[in-house]
């Protein structure tokens, strides 16, 4: 029984306000992206295709979404008709009003695909033996809690959820540990294999507002074999996301600024054209920025996907600290004879001047 | 700190309000723009009969020493949404902390002494003085602020009204267009359905309207052709009859219009109210100093002091002066310092929030904020980007304060300007927010119509909806699903 493992496609995510052809840039990145991945599943060829959540990046997705969602399954459906894809709602897919299913609802009419959006769901995929329990977003907040079980009479049970998953005592929705042969989580974006059977597969691409945090991570699917226990993750060519380290700058230095940033710029491999690129600095204040040349900056801008300049704070310098008062006064004054020292004293309440 | 629950007997159009609130970012949705004001009200506690319990019940002591307002306007922003009320006001509460009160109280008591020293000269009292000017001593700042207020708002006043009018013209038009139109397809449905008639009248005998000689055994040729035109007529006719009737209203964008300019014609009465009491203050403190300038040089060449009394000992006029001119530019130094830091924070903030696309804050000498970006300068600021000036600020402020007393700030409410600001910039902000809870906050509340909560509901800690059950009752506050669900893996099981 092969399984293959999706989640966090985030259809439909738009940012950095580039267009291409009219279309968002990072919109069709995303839709590439999945794209590649349903070519890679024809290879795999899995028995069951399952997505954790977040298909879509927002309850109302935009219509370019819902095109490459159903392009995609389609594809899949065509080359594979005897796999079921069975998706759940993350949180991004699920509206706040109860009442509403959202868009992903949509696809549980598709065939071959099931589409849990608001209750738990039990699928039993009868020709395979197998039981899927389908644990969308709003299902697990929502009091009772459900509380899967494995069916004994099934040869393999899988979970799907979305959610946070945590150790030990406490609330939640139960998931006894080696009861379930695969249990598929969505809602982080980074591929991490929790437990020997527990997987999130993570994002397709770097999708969150700080793509930067997960820019040396790979990106992909999941495909587990239930039957030898093997977990293998497929990675998924994206847009290259280049997070460059903290780089120290003096203050008020507008030239060794530029030469900086130049130096750093020059030092990504194959550039920074087309990237989504950050570059940290400490030390130089905003007003350094502005001080940099006439389109120095704006021509980084036009180069790369996105340019973000961050300006961190420096560890080595306290934040906030202020002179004392007696010492700014002595300052102002420009010289503390003893009179004017004497009258400082009288007008200073003890304990009070610093 | 933060706001443990809030509850009002009856609040206008929400009736009996209790609401309990966690700690973390706790977003409150729904509700129209005057509810939307009225909850913020109740949330900050400036609701008259609210009753707000927080947890600690006293603030930090650092904080005990600020004003009233100054800590309102940690809490909710005061009574101002533009970011430059935020950083005047902001800065003296930074530079307060800093230990501007102290400087303060040291020239109010260098007044005292000044004037038990001449207690015996003539004239008004030096210390009732000093303490004035030192009140009034920011009217110049306050004028020059006011003064370049006053100016934006006309001029946005000045935008507006044009917009307005065009809009207005625009919209008359159009509805002229439509009636128009809609007149013309009715004399052309009438004299179709008389042509029709007509022919139905008078079969193969009607005549051709164009050569007059008898249809004949074109009759069915021309009788469909007119009920294709027919067709046609009636079909457009509605639609000009419906377009007819949505001009009847004014657009939406009219009417925002209208409220805005009205908005603009009160902010800018109350502006000009303003500017007129600034200016009374700078008189008075021009005079205020004349007259103790006077009063030094009366005490100076006054009767000799008691011999015998030590304390003061003599000082010499010139020292009195520099003295208190010293504490004034250190009080000055202060404000400036204090502004400068809430400045570079809040471009700082900016420049997250807006991925890059804000880079700087200046201060200009007319007290407005010019805010850059990678080609310069972004002035005239559009609507989002005033927006997200006054949300960093606040965060800036708020961040500058628990950095500053070593904890965490009261609770900070969010409200109208946040949904003002573009939609990335909002996502990028509750992201922001989500990392400073727990850093720098302990609760922050975000009164909003709720879009962005249907973006990621994943990063509130908590929704509060507002809804209005026509079945089961009245407007209430309820909890809707936020954050993630938990998934517990339980050790053990096993085949």
């Amino acid at each position: 029984m092969i399984v293959a493992h999706l989640s966090d496609l985030h259809l439909g995510h738009r940012a950095f306000d580039r267009t291409d052809r009219g279309q968002n840039v990072r919109e069709r990145d995303l839709a590439v992206a999945f794209s590649r991945a349903m070519q890679a599943l024809v290879e795999v060829a899995p028995d069951l295709v399952v997505v954790s959540g977040d298909v879509f990046d927002r309850p109302d997705p935009p219509p370019g979404a819902l095109v490459a969602l159903t392009r995609g399954l389609e594809a899949l459906h065509s080359t594979l008709p005897d796999t079921r894809v069975l998706m759940i709602a993350g949180a991004r897919d699920t509206p706040r009003r109860s009442e509403d299913a959202g868009a992903l609802a949509a696809l549980d009419a598709f065939p071959n695909v099931d589409a849990a959006t608001g209750s738990a769901r039990t699928v039993v995929l009868s020709r395979y033996s197998t039981q899927v329990v389908l644990l969308p977003y709003r299902s697990a907040l929502t009091e009772p809690l459900p509380a899967p079980e494995p069916d004994p009479r099934q040869r393999w049970n899988v979970v799907v959820a979305h959610g946070r998953l945590l150790r030990g005592e406490g609330g939640g929705i139960p998931l006894e540990e080696g009861r379930w042969d695969y249990v598929a989580l969505g809602g982080q974006h980074t591929y991490r294999r929790v437990a020997d059977r527990v997987v999130y597969a993570g994002a397709l691409e770097r999708v969150g507002p700080s793509p930067w945090d997960e820019a040396a991570e790979e990106k992909g699917f999941v495909v587990a074999d239930l039957s030898s226990g093997a977990i293998d993750f497929h990675p998924v060519a994206g847009r290259p996301v280049v997070a460059m380290a903290p780089t120290r700058v003096p203050p008020g230095d507008p030239e060794a600024l530029q030469r900086r940033i130049e130096e750093i710029t020059r030092e990504i491999p194959g550039g920074i054209d087309q990237k989504i690129v950050r570059v940290r600095l400490r030390g130089p204040r905003p007003d350094d920025l502005v001080s940099l040349p006439p389109g120095f900056l704006a021509d980084l801008v036009d180069r790369a996907l996105h340019l973000s300049v961050e300006l961190e704070d420096d560890p080595r310098e306290p934040v906030g600290s202020v002179a004392p008062l007696r010492d700014r006064v002595v300052a102002a004054l420009g010289t503390a004879d003893d009179e004017r020292a004497r009258l400082l004293e009288r007008v200073f309440l003890p304990g009070g001047g610093s | 700190m933060r706001i443990q629950s809030i509850s009002h007997p009856s609040v206008p159009g929400l009736g009996d309000v209790a609401l309990e609130l966690p700690s973390g970012l706790v977003a409150v949705v729904g509700g129209d723009g005057r509810i939307r004001r009225l909850t913020q009200q109740l949330v900050s506690g400036r609701l008259e009969h609210a009753v707000r319990r927080t947890a600690p019940i006293v603030a930090d002591p650092a904080l005990t020493r600020l004003p009233p307002e100054l800590l309102r306007l940690l809490e909710d922003g005061g009574d101002s949404d533009r970011a430059e009320s935020v950083v005047e006001s902001g800065s003296r509460l930074l530079a307060m902390l800093d230990g501007l009160d102290r400087l303060e109280d040291a020239r109010s008591r260098l007044g005292r002494l000044r004037s038990a020293d001449g207690a015996s000269a003539p004239g008004p009292a030096p210390e009732a003085l000093l303490a004035r000017i030192r009140e009034l001593e920011s009217a110049p700042e306050e004028l020059a602020a006011l003064e370049a207020e006053l100016r934006g708002l006309r001029e946005d006043d000045a935008e507006v009204t044009g917009d307005l009018e065009f809009a207005t013209m625009e919209w008359l038009r159009e509805r002229q267009d439509a009636e128009t139109q809609l007149q013309t397809y009715r004399d052309r449905a009438r004299e179709l359905k008389q042509r029709l008639g007509e022919l139905m009248e008078r079969g193969e005998d009607a005549t051709c309207p164009t050569c007059q000689r008898p249809l004949a055994s074109h009759l069915s040729t021309v009788h469909a052709f007119l009920e294709d035109d027919w067709e046609d007529v009636v079909q457009d006719g509605r639609w000009w009859r419906r377009r007819r009737e949505q001009l009847e209203l004014k657009p939406e964008r009219l009417q925002q219009l209208e409220n805005r300019s009205l908005r603009l014609h009160a902010a800018t009465e109350a502006t000009a109210e303003k500017v007129e009491v600034a200016r009374s203050r700078l008189s008075e403190l021009e005079e205020s100093r004349a007259r103790l300038a006077a009063v030094a040089g009366s005490s100076v060449s006054g009767p000799p002091r008691t011999p015998g009394a030590a304390d003061p000992p003599e000082v010499s006029r010139e020292v009195w002066a520099e003295v208190d001119a010293a504490l004034a530019t250190a009080a000055r130094d202060l404000r400036r310092e204090a502004r400068d830091r809430l400045l570079d924070r809040m471009a700082r903030i900016l420049g997250r929030i807006t991925a890059g696309r804000i880079l700087s804050v200046r201060w200009t000498d007319s007290g407005q904020i010019d805010l850059g970006g990678v080609e310069g300068s972004l002035h005239p600021p559009a609507e989002e980007d005033g927006a997200a000036a006054f949300v960093a600020a606040r965060l800036a402020l708020s961040w500058a304060v628990s950095r500053r007393i070593e904890g965490v700030a009261p609770p900070t409410i969010l409200a109208d300007a946040f949904d003002r600001m573009e939609e990335a910039v909002q996502v990028r902000t509750v992201e922001l927010l989500q990392r400073m809870v727990g850093r720098s906050f302990e609760q922050i509340v975000l009164v909003t119509r709720g879009e962005i909560v249907d973006l990621c509901p994943e990063a509130c800690d908590a929704i509060l909806e507002l809804r209005r059950d026509a079945v089961a009752g009245p407007t209430a506050f309820r909890r809707v699903p936020a954050g993630l669900g938990v998934l517990r893996l339980i050790p053990g099981g096993g085949e």
